[in-house]
């Protein structure tokens, strides 16, 4: 099942518009609330399972012939665009597009509902063009970073995209135990007195961590999306389909069960560093036992804003993102060896002068 | 645009390079002094005794020594040192080794180097190598001077370094007579013993006393600092005191000493550290902290304890030091000695330091 998001005054396209927060007529201006756009409706859903069409009902098929269906509806799938009746291929992580023939912005049911109903969604509060203007003058206070950098041109490929995250309640009982010494020197008489005080020291902590986030996409690189962090959790929204209008959406690729190993590692460094910044006061300090128990209090698949950029430079393909809502970009931007080599010089011909003066003036 | 940026960076080198060539007058003089060569640098200005406001003090016909007794013996020992060694005073002789410190070879080194800094500053250097008690040393060279300028051995305008090795008694005692009174002051001396010690206490003799030539023919040259007139008599012994010019000159004999490849390697390594923390800092940074996604209402220590268990002492000896810091350098406290007159009447500055 497709969503389109139509205009109820003129039946044009109607896109997200990040500073309005509501949707909007590409055609008549016309705004119209999240809420107000089209809902996934539940009978449908029903209806094109029932034709096992687009999914394949599990029960009937043997494990053999699952397995095969699975991987043809894993490469990619077909949808009809409703505006133009065109045929929308998509790869099948996408479940929000624009129709490549008429350009308005759909959303795709079978990848929005179910257990692959986003529970909540932070919207894009940075447009295409802040985010473009951001990206310029990242790149611009890049102190090697190329003048050619992110050019106009290129910045038009800019892509926003609504990207799968689980955002886990963790709950952590961390415990260490350590040995710790102070150490303190005086002077009696024409002795040096060196005095060691020993001491056993024991933390535990109970600590409740909101909302961690790791990302679900398979394609996006875990690292790159880490340091799009941290987003405002207190625009975070129930979620609808209106917001993906306009924009690009994927469905999660990983389950919250599969990325819980990786969270529950992040909390518990962050329950240990806790612990240790509440050992204050000592000289030395020596773990004997560091433990931790974590538990998932409750998940929340969650579609959060990226910004995303693939930008090629002399032949090298690079990729750049930018989070939808704080305007944070992360990626490493390519090196000028010319600016290097600027920079080298002032520094060399910076310390030289003053090393030449100095030494002249004290001579 | 990018050929003026370019043009302004060979500019901006170019001047550099003069900056560093132009401004080394001791720089250059060490360039001289390995390759053995001795040269006159013309931007060296030699004083003439017109030159100066204040005429050299020259000995008074009613002088009456009140060190008369520390002065016999300073005597007794000059002329044992030389009977000892066969030596007698004469015009030519630099350097007096009563002690056999210095070969032959490198006396001459230093006598070579020591003409030539004579002929920058136009006076006299004089150095003795001896063994002798700290107290005596300021007398012995009253003496050395009285007896080399009597004969006319020595121009009146004289700095003379006394380099004592005996076991318990390790110093150096420099001091100016004449114009070197004013130029090479006690607060100048000060800055010499500085930076002479450093070379003893490096076990590199030879240069240790090339350098002391050096810096006394440098400061008869540097006019600024040494006030035109004595504005303070109130040295006991004859003599003048000199408004002090106390300057944090600290550096300066590191400086003099920095040598060029310094200069060119600090550089490069300041570039080469910058450039690759530049290039490391090159990309994104995590903006999250540990306590990012805490809720700090709900989480805290549940349990915390503290227990004392035993305490350790270990005591090392040390004396208290006697206030002096041994053989480190110290520009600001004063060493002994300091001016004062000779038997024959001479005024001079002086200075010395154990080592």
């Amino acid at each position: 099942m497709v969503i389109d998001f139509k205009c109820p005054q003129c039946g044009g396209g109607m896109e997200y518009d990040s500073e309005l927060g509501k949707l909007q007529c590409r055609s008549c201006q016309f705004e119209q609330a999240v809420e107000d756009a089209p809902e996934i409706e539940e009978e449908e859903i029903v209806q094109e399972l029932f034709d096992g069409s687009t999914i394949p009902d599990e029960s009937e098929f043997s494990n053999e012939v699952e397995e095969k269906e699975t991987s043809v509806y894993e490469e990619e799938q077909e949808f009809m665009c409703e505006s133009c009746g065109a045929a929308i291929v998509t790869e099948p992580e996408v479940s929000a597009t624009h129709c490549p023939y008429c350009g308005s912005a759909v959303a795709f049911g079978e990848r929005l509902q179910g257990k692959l109903a986003p529970d909540k969604v932070i919207p894009f509060t940075v447009s295409k063009e802040e985010a473009k203007a951001g990206f310029r003058k990242w790149a611009k206070n890049g102190l090697l970073t190329p003048k050619d950098f992110m050019t106009e041109k290129r910045l038009g490929e800019i892509i926003g995209i609504y990207v799968p995250f689980w955002l886990y309640d963790m709950n952590v009982n961390a415990e260490a135990d350590c040995n710790c010494t102070k150490k303190r020197s005086y002077r009696r008489g024409d002795y040096i007195i060196h005095e060691t005080k020993y001491y056993h020291v024991y933390r535990r902590a109970n600590l409740n961590f909101k909302k961690v986030p790791a990302d679900a996409s398979v394609k996006l690189d875990d690292a790159m999306m880490d340091l799009l962090e941290p987003y405002d959790y207190r625009r975070l929204r129930k979620f609808e389909p209106g917001y993906l209008a306009g924009f690009q959406a994927e469905k999660y690729g990983v389950d919250a069960e599969g990325l819980l190993p990786r969270i529950k590692e992040r909390v518990n460094g962050y329950a240990q560093s806790y612990l240790k910044s509440t050992i204050k006061g000592y000289s030395t300090t020596t773990y004997n036992n560091q433990n931790s128990v974590e538990e998932k209090q409750q998940e929340y698949y969650t579609l959060l804003p990226v910004w995303l950029l693939t930008y090629e430079y002399k032949g090298e393909k690079m990729l750049y993102a930018m989070n939808g809502q704080t305007g944070k970009v992360v990626g490493t931007p390519p090196v000028s060896w010319g600016r290097v080599a600027k920079w080298i010089s002032i520094l060399y011909g910076g310390s030289f002068a003053l090393l030449t003066l100095l030494a002249y003036f004290l001579v | 645009m990018k050929k003026m940026r370019v043009c302004r960076l060979f500019a901006g080198i170019g001047m550099l390079l003069l900056l560093t060539v132009g401004f080394f007058p001791c720089e250059s003089v060490r360039a001289d002094q390995e390759t053995g060569e001795v040269t006159l640098e013309s931007d060296w200005v030699t004083l003439t005794p017109e030159d100066s406001e204040e005429a050299p003090v020259v000995p008074e016909e009613d002088w009456e020594d009140p060190y008369a007794a520390e002065h016999a013996r300073a005597a007794q020992i000059l002329a044992d040192n030389l009977s000892a060694t066969g030596m007698t005073l004469n015009g030519e002789q630099r350097i007096y080794d009563f002690y056999g410190k210095f070969s032959e070879e490198e006396q001459e080194e230093i006598s070579n180097w020591i003409i030539a800094q004579e002929l920058k500053g136009n006076i006299s250097i004089r150095v003795f190598v001896a063994e002798m008690n700290a107290e005596d040393e300021k007398y012995f060279l009253e003496e050395c001077t009285d007896a080399l300028c009597d004969n006319g051995y020595a121009k009146e305008d004289m700095a003379i370094m006394l380099l004592n090795l005996d076991a318990y008694n390790r110093g150096v005692c420099i001091q100016g007579y004449g114009l070197c009174e004013i130029q090479i002051n006690d607060d100048r001396i000060e800055y010499m013993l500085d930076d002479i010690i450093e070379w003893f206490l490096a076990d590199d003799y030879v240069y240790g006393v090339k350098l002391f030539a050096q810096e006394a023919a440098y400061y008869m040259t540097v006019e600024e600092m040494v006030p035109s007139l004595p504005t303070d008599t109130t040295r006991p012994v004859g003599g003048t005191t000199y408004v002090p010019y106390y300057k944090d000159n600290s550096f300066k004999g590191k400086m003099s000493r920095m040598p060029w490849t310094m200069i060119v390697i600090v550089p490069v390594l300041v570039a080469g550290i910058g450039i690759f923390l530049m290039v490391n800092n090159n990309g994104s940074k995590k903006t999250t902290t540990d306590k990012t996604y805490m809720e700090n209402d709900t989480s805290g220590l549940t349990a915390q304890r503290d227990d004392y268990i035993r305490t350790s002492v270990s005591k090392s000896y040390s004396p208290r030091s006697s206030g002096s810091s041994g053989s480190s350098r110290s520009s600001g406290g004063r060493s002994s000695g300091g001016g004062g007159r000779s038997g024959g009447g001479r005024s001079h500055s002086g200075g010395s330091r154990r080592f």
